[in-house]
């Protein structure tokens, strides 16, 4: 491994920008109705329970990523191919939020790009930046988190002051009891945005103090959660639940809806501009998560040779797993649904189940775990 | 340079030792070769070696008396103080009144009378070799050869003209000091000497250039600054190995740590009130004779927008200008760039009314929006740059040219668009606001990059642009420190004096990511006086 230490304070910006990232624009919770918002924070206290299990495996190896805990849990014969899993899921989760820009980008503006330059540039950005480590990008994170910060906050109050949020579109809070909620949290809200915080599992034996990471790490997620809500209830306020439902990118068309004093008008430039920033975040960390992963698994000692390796990977995969927009949308339905759980919470929940069972076959001092661990 | 040792209180053996080194890298073949007993072979040589340059003056005497001692006095006409050498050099050898006691004397004697007696100079010196008398010569000192003996007497002489301090010509300010450095490496420190008088602010002097010997010195102060700083700037001082340091930016380049960046990591200034402001808060200067800009290191990136007015003035005044500054170093970076992303791609962001006028005043204009601002960008780069080099008398012509040539004639003839016009001179004196003049040109050379970006793929490769940038910033050091900090990593107490300035009684502490001991700049007294201030009006409304 290679010598990175980051700060608390620069996790809990990198979680906040992974959180927003790609989950900003699309509808979030939407099979919730109006209660999506509140679908959301089901989904965050989801998300926050889950994330104590990566914190007590953590806390178990403080020193060595997801893929070298699974083989230390499971054993190298089971835990080398859940390893390789990991690092696939990775990969194909950065190409994934990759090509979630890319097509964004080709339907609004550039339409006569071709969809693989606008994947290229933006890969090759990411790969510059990691290039030059990850503390630079944790620093640049704590840079644009601020911006980002004050971008929602400008965004947020330009919908209020235009006039054009109606909080009755809310109500009826609850209309049909809170089944549609948990509906909504087991597809999506839980594992999407929440679980993916899985990633952080490979980054936080970066940290630099390991006592702070569970502060860090919780405080991310509920702000995340928390900004989450907020905009998902101010898009239902001036859209409606129906609207949000049905449209692709319903940030995009609220923020559009914006018209103060006949200047302040399109303001969806500022969405995209928030969605570049935040997805570049969101895509670097899967990367770098995968880049970690398969520098384990392959025994690589250098990090950095393999970033471009797989930075290509991402590139074409990201142009290979879908043919069409349209494609790419029902296959993010499986993905939510059946992806995620199974790398987000079953395997995780094995894992911990093996610790378990490695900690009192341990405290019969029979095996060679503890050895292992020092070493 | 021994005279300098004037200025300093503390002689560091350090550099002694590095002079020595610096004189054996220098070494050419014999250059260590002590001098001759032989009077005519000695000056002969030195004749021989200086190529009979007639501004090398030798000048010889006879000392006492039965047998005459003859001595010589060599010295360069342009590099020494003429009185002072009149005076106490040449005078008291020809006149002496101790003549006598010189009869029958060896050369030791004549020696020892010489050095301990005869001359009435603040630094005499024993110069044994041949390096050593070049050296004191072209110093603009006085070497007093003696016959029958192999060892020279160097005195402190050197004078000559420079510049006198005068007012900043680049970093103006309105209500601070208005001296500024010059080229004189003495004058430069006891600018710096006179407004820190604390024993604490420590010299070292260097002299670097293997065939220039220029004299380059360090200034910090000890108990504040970081060791680590100090010895990082020591190490790559000497690390230099060249043949000519003619100024400050020689140093500067060869000392940085990241070549390829478009973004200075030393910071330069030629104000002496801020180099203390900056010793204060443990950074180093480094002095380079013969340039009347001093470097200052560490350098963050927000101390290239601090203007030695942001302390003169109130914070709230302080804080909005420094704020402006950010800005427009922002539209001088970003400026035509958003312009010809807006008007090439993101037509639909613009309110429709102003659409219509951008569009009407662009209809005639023949090409794309990237070549007319390139156009125009690049005329006002040669413009500033004409600027900068014409000679004065000719500027009202070319402030003429540029601006009716360049600003409505090109516009009237439908060349490039009024609106373009209007950014490019936005960003122009946009430009001008960021106080430090290095940083200004890496955002002009940035701009291009931009604009090409901006004309190819819109807002998002300009949005990439930027996270690489910022990226790129924050992968820079400079002598170690994070060249972003405190905004990343982000340090809550730097923040007092970093986007905004905030009251000066509660810039309590130096900046955190460089200073590691000695944090406290203020005491609480300093803070209770303030609060007694306040409470005056109270007080006041008692008498009453």
């Amino acid at each position: 491994m290679e010598k990175i230490r980051i700060s608390p304070r620069q996790l809990f910006c990198l979680i906040v920008l992974f959180e927003l990232g790609s989950s900003l624009v699309i509808p979030l919770g939407a099979d919730a109705g109006q209660d999506a918002w509140l679908a959301i924070l089901a989904g965050l206290i989801a998300g926050l329970l889950i994330f104590q299990v990566y914190l007590y495996l953590y806390r178990q190896y403080p020193a060595i990523p997801l893929t070298g805990y699974i083989r230390k849990i499971l054993g190298n014969v089971l835990g080398w191919p859940i390893s390789l899993l990991y690092v696939a899921f990775f990969i194909y989760g950065s190409a994934r939020i990759t090509r979630d820009i890319g097509d964004l980008l080709f339907n609004s503006v550039y339409d006569e790009t071709p969809l693989f330059l606008l994947h290229f540039l933006m890969l090759a950005a990411i790969t510059y930046v990691l290039h030059k480590g990850f503390e630079v990008l944790a620093r640049t994170g704590e840079v644009f988190f601020g911006i980002v910060m004050i971008l929602v906050c400008v965004g947020i109050l330009l919908v209020i002051f235009s006039g054009i949020v109606q909080f009755t579109l809310l109500q009826p809070v609850l209309e049909n009891g809170w089944e549609p909620i948990f509906q909504a949290v087991v597809s999506q809200t839980y594992t999407f945005p929440f679980g993916q915080i899985i990633c952080f599992a490979m980054i936080l034996p970066y940290l630099a103090k390991p006592g702070r990471a569970r502060r860090a790490g919780m405080t991310g997620l509920i702000v995340s959660g928390i900004i989450l809500s907020l905009i998902t209830a101010l898009e239902i306020s001036v859209l409606g639940a129906d609207l949000v439902q049905r449209s692709t990118f319903p940030l995009l068309i609220t923020l559009s809806k914006v018209d103060i004093a006949n200047f302040l008008q399109r303001l969806d430039a500022l969405v995209v501009f928030t969605l570049i920033i935040v997805n570049f975040f969101k895509i670097s960390i899967f990367y770098y998560s995968a880049v970690i992963g398969a520098a384990d698994l392959f025994k690589v000692d250098k990090l950095r040779s393999l970033i471009l390796p797989i930075g290509v990977i991402i590139l074409f995969s990201s142009m290979n797993i879908a043919g069409s927009h349209a494609e790419h949308s029902v296959e993010g339905d499986f993905y939510l649904k059946y992806t995620l759980e199974l790398f987000v919470t079953v395997i995780p929940l094995f894992l911990l189940v093996g610790s378990f069972i490695r900690r009192l076959l341990g405290n019969r001092g029979e095996s060679g775990f503890s050895t292992e661990q020092q070493r | 340079m021994k005279f300098i040792r004037k200025f300093t209180q503390k002689t560091r053996t350090s550099s002694n030792r590095n002079r020595d080194e610096n004189h054996q890298g220098s070494a050419i073949d014999d250059g260590h070769r002590p001098l001759d007993t032989d009077l005519d072979i000695n000056i002969k040589r030195f004749r021989e070696e200086t190529g009979n340059s007639p501004d090398l003056k030798v000048r010889q005497f006879e000392l006492g008396s039965n047998p005459q001692i003859r001595v010589a006095a060599i010295y360069n006409e342009g590099l020494v103080d003429q009185p002072q050498l009149n005076e106490f050099v040449i005078q008291p050898l020809m006149l002496s009144k101790d003549r006598g006691r010189l009869s029958e004397a060896s050369g030791e004697q004549v020696f020892h009378f010489l050095r301990n007696h005869a001359l009435p100079v603040g630094e005499v010196d024993t110069v044994e070799n041949w390096n050593e008398v070049m050296n004191t010569v072209m110093d603009g000192n006085t070497i007093i050869f003696i016959d029958h003996f192999p060892v020279a007497i160097g005195c402190n002489t050197s004078g000559g003209e420079w510049r006198g301090i005068e007012k900043p010509t680049t970093e103006l300010s309105i209500r601070g000091p208005k001296d500024s450095f010059n080229e004189s490496i003495s004058t430069n420190i006891s600018l710096i000497r006179r407004r820190i008088k604390s024993p604490n602010l420590w010299l070292e002097m260097y002299r670097i250039g293997e065939i220039t010997h220029t004299d380059v010195a360090i200034m910090y102060m000890n108990g504040i600054v970081s060791d680590q700083i100090v010895e990082e700037v020591r190490q790559r001082l000497t690390g230099i190995k060249v043949d000519g340091i003619l100024q400050a930016g020689n140093i500067e380049q060869l000392i940085e740590d990241q070549t390829m960046t478009p973004f200075p990591t030393v910071y330069n200034t030629e104000r002496p009130d801020l180099v203390s402001r900056y010793l204060l808060d443990g950074r180093v200067a480094i002095i380079v004779d013969g340039t009347p800009f001093v470097l200052l290191v560490p350098a963050l990136f927000t101390q290239f927008f601090v203007a030695s007015d942001d302390y003169a003035q109130r914070y709230d005044i302080s804080s909005f200008i420094r704020l402006l500054r950010y800005a427009s170093f922002l539209i001088s970076l970003l400026g035509p760039s958003i312009y010809i992303a807006a008007i090439t791609f993101h037509q639909e962001m613009i309110p429709t009314p102003l659409l219509f006028s951008l569009a009407a005043t662009r209809e005639g204009v023949p090409f794309p929006a990237l070549v007319e601002a390139l156009l125009m960008e690049l005329s006002f780069e040669i413009l500033r740059e004409a600027g900068i080099r014409m000679p004065r008398a000719v500027g009202q012509a070319v402030s003429i040219v540029g601006a009716l040539v360049l600003g409505q004639a090109a516009v009237q003839a439908g060349i490039v668009s009024p609106a373009m016009v209007i950014v490019v001179s936005i960003t122009g004196i946009a430009s001008f606001s960021t106080p430090a003049y290095n940083l200004a040109v890496s955002a002009r050379l940035i701009r291009f990059v931009l604009m090409i970006l901006a004309a190819t793929f819109g807002f998002y490769t300009l949005t990439l642009a930027m996270i690489v940038l910022v990226a790129h910033l924050s992968s820079l050091r400079s002598f170690g420190i994070p060249y972003l900090s405190p905004y990343a990593p982000f340090q809550m107490d730097d923040q007092k004096d970093a986007l905004v300035r905030l009251p000066l009684w509660m810039l309590a502490t130096r900046t955190k990511a460089i200073n590691k001991k000695n944090i406290k700049k203020m005491e609480p007294s300093g803070h209770s006086m303030l609060k007694k201030q306040n409470n005056r009006p109270e007080g006041e409304r008692h008498e009453e």
